[in-house]
C-alpha cells in the first residue's frame, strides 16, 4: 500500500458568486522512496494540495475526498493526532525562507524545535543534533553556529536551515511547495541536488511542488500535470516527458523557454491562448476546452480518463497518442 | 559601425553604507565596476546574473533613475549625465522601463488609461486631451488589450494583462530604448511565452531597442540577440546570446548554463553530491578576479591580477586568465 492515497479530494470556498471548487477531484499517490512532481501554473491548485495533505487549511474551506496517509485518514483525523504527524512524519518545505522561518528566534532553536516537541529531547542533545542536521544540510557549525539568526543568512542558506528543520525528525515525507522558485539558477541547482541526495539517503517520499517542468524532470519519478483543479495527465516522468497526450501539458512545454539552447537563434515560443477560468465559472466538463486547439463539441462533457501506457494516464477525449513531446 | 543608441563607457556605481562606528569612514559597496557596452538601434542585449550582481542597478542608470559614480553614459551619442536637468527631462520619452511587479508598478486607485497617459501628460506637454485619448487607445490596441479597457482598474485584469499595461505605459510615449527588469520573471510559463511574443511583435513593428534585465538564461535567448554575464558589478563575459550559450569561454557562464534545470528526466539528480557555495563578502572585493573564490579553475595569477574584458572573435569578449576555449 502507497504511503500517501489521495482519493478524489475536493476542496471547496464559499464566495458571493457561490461555491467555488478550488480542488475537484484530485487523486495522487505516493510510495515511500519515490517522488512525485506536482507541476500546475498559479491557482491550478498545486499548492491546495499540499495544504490539504498537511491539514493547514483555512477553516472555510469545506473539503471532501480521502487523504490516506500510511493507512489513516488524514482528514478524519483531529487536530492534536495531526499536531504529532506535523513535523515529524509529514514536513514541509515552503518557497520564501524568509517568511516561513521565525525571524527572531536563532536557527539553532528553529531546527530543534521539532525534536523537543516531537521527540521529547533534552535541550543539550536537541542542539547536538540540530548542529549535525545544519552541518548535513551544507552549513558547517564553524562558519553557521546555532547561534545565528535568520536574516544573517542568504536566501540559499536559509533554504538550507527550513530544510534541516523540515529533516529533524526523519520525516516519512516531504512535501516541497516551489523550494527553489525565489532563489537563483546556481542556488536552486545546489538545493535541488541537497533534496535529492536527502530522498534518496533517508529513503522518504517526496512530494515535489513547482511550476517549472525543468525541475520536475530533474527531480521526480513521476509527474502529474494540474490544470484548474484536477490532474489531466500524469504518469512516470520519462513517459509523461516522452510522449505528453493532454493538449494542456504540450501547450505547457511548448510555451517554456527551454534552456540556453545548442547556439542556434530561438523561434517565437508557443502560447496558450486565453486565461485559466475562474473556479466559480469553471466550464462544464473539460476546463481547458475553450482554450484548446483540439476541442470538439463532445469536450463540454466529462472527459474521460484514457489509459496510455503502464501509470501513464490522461483526462482528455481526445488525446495525443503516441506522438513525441517536443 | 553604426551609432550606438545607448553606449556605456567605464560606468561605475557604489553605494555607501550607514557607519558601523561613529569614527570609521561609512562602507562603501560597489554595485558596477568598469561597465563597458553598446547596444544598437533596433537591437535587444540582455544581461544576466545572479541577484545582486548589479543588473538593476544597471537598468535604473540606463533609464537615468540613478546616477553613476563614474563613467558615461550615452544616449544617442549624448552624454545623458552631463545634460542639465531640464534637458535631461526632455530626454526622458526617447528611453522608458517596465518593471518585474506587474501588482506594484501599477497605481491601484487609477483607472488603468490614466496610468498610461502619465507619462504623456508628464513628458509630452503638447499633447491635448483628445490626442492622449487616441494615444492610449492605440497603444492598447498594440499590446493586445481593447481600447475600452482605459476605463477599467488594474485589480480587474490578470497578471499578465498588468505586465501588458505596463508595456503600454512604457511605449507610450514612442521611445527608442525600452528597458526591461526582469518583466516576465513573475508570470506563468504560458502567460510569460504570451508576454515575451508581445516584446518580439512590438520590436518587429515599431524598431524597439530593449535592454532585457533577466535572471533567466532561456527568456534571454529568446528575446536579445547579445548578452552581457554579470558577476559581482563586471562584466565577465559578453556577446552574441546564440555563440555565447553554446560555447562560454568564462567559467562563471558555464556554470549558470549548467544550472538552468531542462525538462528532460535523463538529467536526473541522483547521486549528485551537493556543494555549498562559498559566499563572497560584498563589502570587500578581492585583488584579482571576483569570481576565483567559487572558481574551480583558479591559479594564482586569479587571486592577484584582475583580468580584463578583452575581445577574441569579434563581438566577443571575455575577462578571464584562462578561458575556456
Amino acid at each position: 500500500m502507497a504511503l500517501l492515497e489521495v482519493r478524489d479530494l475536493r476542496i471547496e470556498f464559499a464566495t458571493p458568486q457561490g461555491p467555488a471548487a478550488i480542488l475537484d477531484g484530485v487523486d495522487l499517490s505516493l510510495e515511500r522512496g519515490r517522488s512525485l512532481g506536482l507541476v500546475g501554473e498559479s491557482g491550478c491548485g498545486k499548492s491546495m494540495t499540499a495544504l490539504a495533505i498537511m491539514g493547514l487549511l483555512s477553516e472555510q474551506a469545506r473539503v471532501s475526498g480521502t487523504i490516506a496517509f500510511d493507512g489513516e485518514d488524514l482528514l478524519a483525523l483531529p487536530e492534536p493526532a495531526l499536531c504529532r504527524l506535523r513535523g515529524r512524519r509529514i514536513s514541509m518545505i515552503f518557497q520564501e525562507p524568509m517568511t516561513a522561518l521565525n525571524p527572531v528566534k536563532t536557527i539553532g532553536r528553529q531546527v530543534a524545535e521539532g525534536l523537543h516537541r516531537h521527540l521529547r529531547l533534552g535541550r543539550t542533545e536537541a542542539e547536538a543534533r540540530a548542529a549535525r542536521l545544519l552541518d548535513r544540510v551544507g552549513l558547517p557549525g564553524q562558519r553557521f553556529p546555532l547561534s545565528l539568526y535568520p536574516h544573517q543568512l542568504s536566501g540559499g542558506q536559509r533554504q538550507r536551515v527550513m530544510i534541516a528543520a523540515a529533516m529533524a525528525c526523519g520525516p516519512d515525507l516531504l512535501i516541497a511547495d516551489e523550494p527553489t522558485t525565489a532563489l537563483d539558477v546556481t542556488l536552486q541547482a545546489q538545493v535541488l541536488d541537497l533534496i535529492a541526495e536527502l530522498v534518496e539517503s533517508e529513503g522518504l517520499a517526496l512530494l515535489l511542488i513547482a511550476h517549472d517542468l525543468g525541475v520536475v524532470a530533474e527531480m521526480a519519478d513521476a509527474v502529474a500535470v494540474m490544470y484548474s483543479g484536477r490532474i489531466v495527465e500524469a504518469g512516470p516522468a520519462t513517459a509523461v516527458f516522452g510522449a505528453m497526450a493532454h493538449p494542456y501539458a504540450r501547450g505547457l512545454f511548448a510555451a517554456m523557454p527551454k534552456g540556453p539552447g545548442d547556439g542556434t537563434t530561438a523561434d517565437r515560443l508557443a502560447t496558450i491562448p486565453g486565461q485559466v477560468p475562474d473556479p466559480a465559472g469553471r466550464p462544464l466538463g473539460c476546463a481547458f476546452a475553450p482554450r484548446c486547439s483540439q476541442a470538439q463539441d463532445l469536450c463540454a462533457a466529462e472527459p474521460p480518463v484514457e489509459s496510455l501506457s503502464a501509470g501513464h494516464w490522461v483526462r482528455c477525449r481526445y488525446p495525443q497518442r503516441g506522438t513525441a513531446t517536443a | 559601425m553604426t551609432q550606438a543608441l545607448l553606449e556605456t563607457r567605464g560606468l561605475g556605481k557604489d553605494y555607501l553604507l550607514p557607519r558601523r562606528r561613529l569614527t570609521q569612514p561609512r562602507p562603501r559597496i560597489s554595485a558596477l565596476i568598469d561597465v563597458s557596452l553598446r547596444l544598437e538601434p533596433g537591437r535587444s542585449l540582455g544581461i544576466v546574473g545572479e541577484s545582486g550582481c548589479g543588473k538593476s542597478t544597471l537598468a535604473r542608470i540606463a533609464t537615468a533613475l540613478d546616477s553613476p559614480s563614474c563613467g558615461q553614459l550615452l544616449f544617442d551619442g549624448e552624454d545623458l549625465f552631463a545634460l542639465s536637468p531640464a534637458q535631461l527631462r526632455r530626454r526622458r520619452r526617447h528611453f522608458q522601463m517596465v518593471f518585474q511587479d506587474p501588482y506594484g508598478s501599477l497605481d491601484p486607485h487609477h483607472r488603468v488609461g490614466r496610468s498610461i497617459a502619465e507619462p504623456l501628460r508628464s513628458l509630452e506637454s503638447g499633447a491635448g486631451a483628445g490626442e492622449i485619448r487616441e494615444r492610449v487607445a492605440a497603444v492598447l490596441r498594440q499590446v493586445g488589450l481593447k481600447p475600452g479597457d482605459a476605463q477599467r482598474y488594474p485589480h480587474e485584469f490578470s497578471g499578465g494583462q498588468r505586465q501588458r499595461i505596463a508595456i503600454a505605459r512604457a511605449i507610450v510615449t514612442r521611445p527608442a530604448l525600452v528597458v526591461a527588469d526582469e518583466a516576465v520573471s513573475a508570470l506563468d510559463v504560458s502567460v510569460q511565452a504570451q508576454v515575451l511574443n508581445l516584446f518580439l511583435d512590438l520590436q518587429q513593428n515599431h524598431g524597439l531597442t530593449y535592454l532585457f534585465i533577466s535572471h533567466d538564461l532561456a527568456v534571454v535567448r529568446y528575446i536579445a540577440q547579445e548578452v552581457a554575464v554579470i558577476y559581482r558589478g563586471r562584466v565577465v563575459e559578453r556577446g552574441p546570446t546564440a555563440a555565447v550559450f553554446a560555447h562560454p569561454r568564462h567559467p562563471y557562464t558555464k556554470s549558470l548554463l549548467e544550472a538552468v534545470p531542462l525538462p528532460d528526466p535523463a538529467r536526473r539528480r541522483r547521486g549528485r553530491k551537493c556543494q555549498v557555495q562559498v559566499l563572497d563578502n560584498p563589502l570587500k572585493l578581492p585583488k584579482g578576479c571576483v569570481y576565483a573564490a567559487r572558481c574551480a579553475q583558479a591559479r594564482d595569477a586569479c587571486r592577484s591580477a584582475i583580468p580584463q574584458l578583452l575581445e577574441g572573435e569579434p563581438g566577443r569578449a571575455v575577462a578571464c586568465h584562462h578561458p575556456m576555449t
